[in-house]
């Protein structure tokens, strides 16, 4: 079966722009899918993905 | 004192302290005994905090950190009859007949007058008397206001906001719901049973000391010979509880927690005893 049949026939929505961190100067990058994973003020190549804005459930044991 | 010939255990009760108890019971059999100790640490139900449900967490300690601490903190469970156990209540997930809700929220601001003055000690600790209850009978332990129970320290900046449900539950399933920090539990101060083999150097009455207990018994006189049919009928406990409910509520109710169950098992054996005699009619 091929599973991509169903992603191609939708339309494309526009890829949404993430925000990640530097890990060198702690700036915000808003990188975009395929898009090369590089600082825009250091040209660092490691970044880190933000907190999520939900709620996230633990149990306490 | 013959167990089986006289009026049954009893209790005397050598000292009553707001959250420890000194106890010495008599009259019965050592397995009877054992029994309540244990009962006292894991089926006296309490309260505690089960469920964290963080929103917002800028400090240092992770998330899962932070929600174990929380499930360590004693709360007050004298009220505890009034609330279900979450697996028998009607509710999908959690309840006011079976849960009650604390919230925490803290968020320290930067004060940027003295931001860059190192003597100005920034540090915000966040203890158990940030979190509020939503019912009042149900709230962490704090007999030492000076001293509460620390959950995690905070710099400017930071933020933390969370959701705590508490739920009623036993020892048996977490340690966390133990009512008893520590029981002591003593009998035969003097080893006349000779239940106990001491390690020794070179002489064992010099080595170990009798116990405070010692002074309720007689001395073991090193010339009568060994009873070895002899059993302990005295036993010395004392019971120090996390401050979640008096001790004697505790014993009380680990007391009751065993008449429950022995009856339950009573009522099980007289059904049974009754099918065999319409089955075989004996």
């Amino acid at each position: 079966m091929n599973y991509n049949a169903t992603q191609s026939t939708a339309p494309k929505a526009p890829a949404p722009a993430m925000t990640y961190i530097c890990a060198e100067c702690g700036s915000d990058n808003e990188i975009k899918p395929k898009e090369p994973i590089r600082c825009k003020e250091c040209g660092y190549r490691i970044m880190y993905k933000k907190r999520t804005k939900r709620m996230v459930q633990f149990e306490a044991r | 004192m013959d167990i089986y010939n006289s009026g049954g255990p009893e209790v005397s009760i050598r000292s009553l302290k707001k959250d420890s108890m000194k106890f010495v019971l008599t009259n019965t059999d050592l397995s009877v005994a054992n029994a309540l100790r244990r009962v006292m640490i894991a089926e006296v139900p309490t309260m505690a905090i089960d469920m964290v449900e963080i929103e917002t967490n800028s400090t240092v300690l992770t998330d899962e950190f932070i929600a174990h601490r929380l499930g360590m903190i004693p709360l007050t469970s004298f009220d505890v009859d009034r609330i279900q156990y979450t697996r028998d209540c009607t509710c999908t997930l959690y309840c006011p007949n079976c849960s009650v809700e604390l919230t925490l929220h803290v968020k320290v601001n930067v004060d940027y007058d003295d931001m860059n003055d190192p003597t100005i000690d920034k540090t915000r600790q966040v203890t158990a008397l940030d979190l509020i209850s939503s019912d009042e009978s149900v709230k962490p332990v704090s007999d030492d206001k000076a001293h509460p129970i620390l959950i995690v320290k905070m710099r400017p900046g930071q933020e933390l906001k969370l959701k705590c449900i508490a739920k009623k539950g036993v020892a048996k399933e977490h340690a966390k719901w133990s009512p008893v920090y520590g029981i002591s539990f003593e009998y035969d101060p003097y080893n006349r049973l000779r239940h106990s083999h001491y390690w020794i150097e070179e002489d064992e009455k010099l080595e170990w000391g009798v116990s405070a207990n010692a002074a309720e018994e007689t001395p073991v006189d090193p010339n009568e010979p060994f009873d070895y049919n002899a059993k302990p009928d005295k036993y010395y406990i004392e019971v120090e509880t996390s401050g979640c409910m008096k001790p004697e509520e505790v014993a009380l109710r680990a007391m009751t927690i065993m008449q429950d169950k022995l009856g339950g098992l009573q009522i099980k054996l007289d059904d049974e005893f009754k099918e065999d005699t319409q089955r075989w009619g004996y």
